[in-house]
């Protein structure tokens, strides 16, 4: 690592001519051209629409100003939706980082790597399938009449929601993030677990040495020495669930009554649904401008320089 | 030499032009369905394109949801399928208010479609003008479990009040009267397609959803929760399972031909659906009962056709037309009930077919009947439809009164009509 970079700068001192820079930019060029196409030009595009009222079939469409936005933020279903959002964004990290790293660490020091492969195989295996089979097959779970969840409450005399659990409208959302996390705490595991493995042997055998216990070992050296690895994964989760939409709109598709929207099929809705595109666009640029604000606040806490004496192994 | 060059050259040009000319001469429509009904599309298709040598057709498909995006996408963009499936109603005139449909009147006059089915071409019929085509028609009917009817000693209902005692007696033995599932909210839209037309009444309907009433008059009159009271009336009296808006349709028919509820309220799509999950000839069908008091024309069934539109700008217009008039025609219209037991739009189709016998009643049913409602989630704009199966939901759980529902749907009714300025 530390060898090449010092090649690099070695040979800019050498001919610091333009011809590099132009070189440069040629290899460049592909990934700026795939992203103007693909990002640059959709996005500034959607800034525009939302700026107008129109449906996606309309020949022609009106300027209407900030007017979609105006709408937007006295919109009730609006702040439902962004509540929703806020639910499986708290609950995502709480659950899946938090259950993710527990997990990681029992399977990084905790069971023989024998069970562990199994056992790592298991928690995982939830991510690798299609959200859409994830929502149908937890539809069936969830269902009134036939599903196993409400079989498994009879059996212990518990009480079912008489609305049942995807029809009643303080449940739905909660199910939902049950899901959620059910499916994704297998990948946070993954990739806390890989940044854990990274960690060098002899911090945890100097703190050994020095008398920690396992809850002190986890505390003052693992977490640490990860800390990076933990905000990305939290970072992944949280604009993971603003972006949340295709298991919600499995399970629920929004309902009942909005009572389980989020951003995501709520814009959906107005784009297809509702013919309001601009409208659409509206609620897609308030969604940007959330995940860029998350965005920022990673980059900052990543750049801080921590004094782990691991920080250098990720 | 040079001369002999040019010349060579010149022709060769000449012929190649020609070839170009005359592969260009072959039109290639491209057709949009749906999933579920594409293979006989396909096959329809094969046989146009055997009889007219110079068209080729390209059948694409899409899953009913994918299809709703799929379709306005496809509509929108600078290659627009020539020919594609689309609901009656606002789904269509939609399109047509956006100029991305075709004015089908000429060529209906020409293929004679005033001889289809009662009440299908109206319903793609705007400002006088035909702009789709339909090839079958759908209604809404009772399916009744004949055992269960007959081992309960339970007679076909024939009034509401009548239905909503069955839902009593067969309830007090511990049997799910209907299955109902809401969780895609269409099914409970199409309650109130009913309802709306039992209680409130054909002319207030027909006013209401085309938003021809002043302001103040809109969706006013008490009657419209009058109606969402008789589906809740129907819940209360323990017509429905539990949970209605977490069960999904699916789920409710396969209740009902597992043999776990003695009713469902299903389309006529659903007949292939009984059949294909053996239950053929188990079950009975009958139509909505007529309500006591309600201010409506209680002869009255839901009906609505599917059909095809064209786009406005399709560059093979002559070819799509034609093909639309082939497939209004007696041999496919025959093969659409042979093949997917579909109710055809050309009476001429059923004659000397051997008929499934709940499609059979189904079809001698509604030729009786004294007239029909369209769908009411087609019937209006789609505004006012979200609002509405939003509110049936509410209603169905008890989170508002058929009164506050009325006051959503009649705001969002007023939103629709200045949006088009009605």
């Amino acid at each position: 690592m530390n060898n090449m970079s010092q090649n690099t700068i070695s040979s800019k001192h050498r001919s610091p001519g333009r011809s590099v820079h132009i070189a440069s930019y040629a290899m460049l060029a592909p990934a700026l051209v795939l992203f103007a196409i693909f990002i640059a030009y959709p996005l500034s595009n959607t800034v525009i629409s939302s700026l107008f009222e129109y449906g996606l079939t309309s020949p022609t469409r009106n300027f209407v100003g900030l007017q979609n936005f105006l709408e937007l933020f006295g919109d009730p279903v609006f702040w439902v939706s962004f509540r929703n959002n806020l639910i499986i964004l708290l609950g995502s990290v709480v659950f899946q980082v938090g259950f993710g790293l527990v997990l990681a660490a029992v399977f990084n020091r905790g069971i023989s790597r024998r069970w562990s492969t199994l056992a790592r195989t298991i928690v995982f295996a939830p991510m690798v399938m299609s959200s859409v089979a994830v929502g149908i097959l937890w539809q069936l779970v969830f269902n009134p009449s036939i599903g196993a969840l409400d079989a498994a409450m009879n059996f212990v005399r518990l009480p079912t929601p008489m609305l049942g659990w995807l029809g009643d409208p303080n449940l739905a959302i909660f199910c939902i993030l049950l899901v959620a996390c059910w499916q994704y705490t297998g990948f946070m595991m993954v990739i806390l677990l890989a940044g854990m493995q990274a960690v060098p042997n002899e911090l945890y055998e100097a703190a050994t040495l020095d008398g920690a216990t396992e809850a002190q070992v986890f505390f003052y050296v693992t977490i640490p020495a990860i800390r990076n690895v933990i905000i990305a994964s939290v970072l992944i989760t949280m604009i993971g669930s603003f972006k949340a939409f295709d298991l919600v709109y499995v399970l629920t598709l929004g309902g009942p009554a909005h009572a389980s929207e989020v951003l995501g099929t709520y814009l959906y809705k107005n784009a297809f649904n509702l013919n309001r595109m601009g409208y659409a666009s509206a609620i897609a640029v308030v969604l940007l401008g959330f995940t860029v604000t998350l965005s920022l606040i990673q980059l900052r806490l990543q750049a801080t320089p921590t004094r782990s004496p691991a920080k250098d192994v990720v | 030499m040079k001369k002999v060059l040019m010349v060579s050259a010149t022709l060769a040009l000449a012929t190649f032009g020609a070839f170009v000319a005359l592969a260009q001469q072959k039109s290639t429509l491209t057709v949009w369905v749906l999933t579920d009904i594409a293979p006989y599309f396909k096959e329809v298709a094969a046989e146009f394109e055997k009889a007219n040598p110079d068209v080729s057709i390209t059948v694409r498909d899409y899953a009913n949801e994918a299809y709703k995006t799929a379709i306005q996408v496809g509509v929108a963009s600078n290659q627009p399928p020539d020919v594609f499936y689309n609901d009656p109603g606002e789904a269509s005139f939609k399109f047509v208010r956006d100029g991305q449909a075709m004015d089908l009147t000429a060529a209906a006059k020409k293929a004679g479609w005033d001889k289809l089915l009662k009440g299908t071409i109206a319903a793609y019929t705007l400002d006088g003008k035909i702009w789709g085509m339909p090839y079958t028609q759908q209604s809404k009917y009772y399916y009744y479990n004949k055992e269960i009817f007959a081992n309960q000693n339970v007679k076909i209902p024939t009034s509401f009040k009548g239905l909503l005692s069955t839902c009593k007696s067969l309830k007090a033995k511990g049997i799910t009267p209907i299955s109902f599932g809401n969780s895609e909210r269409w099914p409970g839209i199409h309650y109130m397609t009913i309802l709306n037309q039992k209680v409130v009444g054909d002319a207030q309907i027909a006013a209401d959803y085309s938003l021809k009433p002043a302001e103040d008059k809109l969706f006013t009159d008490p009657a419209y929760a009058s109606a969402l009271q008789k589906l809740k009336d129907m819940q209360d009296a323990g017509c429905f399972n539990n949970a209605v808006n977490s069960v999904s349709p699916e789920i409710a028919r396969a209740t009902f031909y597992s043999g776990k509820a003695a009713m469902t309220f299903c389309g006529t799509w659903c007949l292939g659906i009984m059949d294909s999950n053996g239950f053929k000839n188990k079950y009975g069908i009958f139509r909505f009962p007529r309500i006591e008091g309600g201010k409506g024309n209680q002869g009255y069934v839901i009906s609505g056709p599917t059909g095809l539109q064209v786009s406005a700008k399709s560059k093979n217009k002559d070819a799509a037309t034609a093909f639309l008039a082939y497939f209004s025609s007696v041999k496919p219209q025959a093969r659409l009930v042979s093949e997917t037991n579909r109710i055809p739009v050309n009476p001429g189709a059923v004659k000397g077919l051997e008929l499934d016998p709940a499609l059979a009643a189904v079809i001698a049913d509604l030729g009786k009947a004294s007239g029909s409602t369209l769908w009411l989630d087609s019937a209006v704009e789609s505004g006012i439809s979200d609002t509405y199966q939003n509110v049936i939901q509410e209603v169905l759980n008890g989170t508002q009164t058929p009164q506050q529902a009325m006051v959503s749907v009649r705001e969002a009714a007023l939103v629709s009509k200045k949006k088009l300025g009605r």
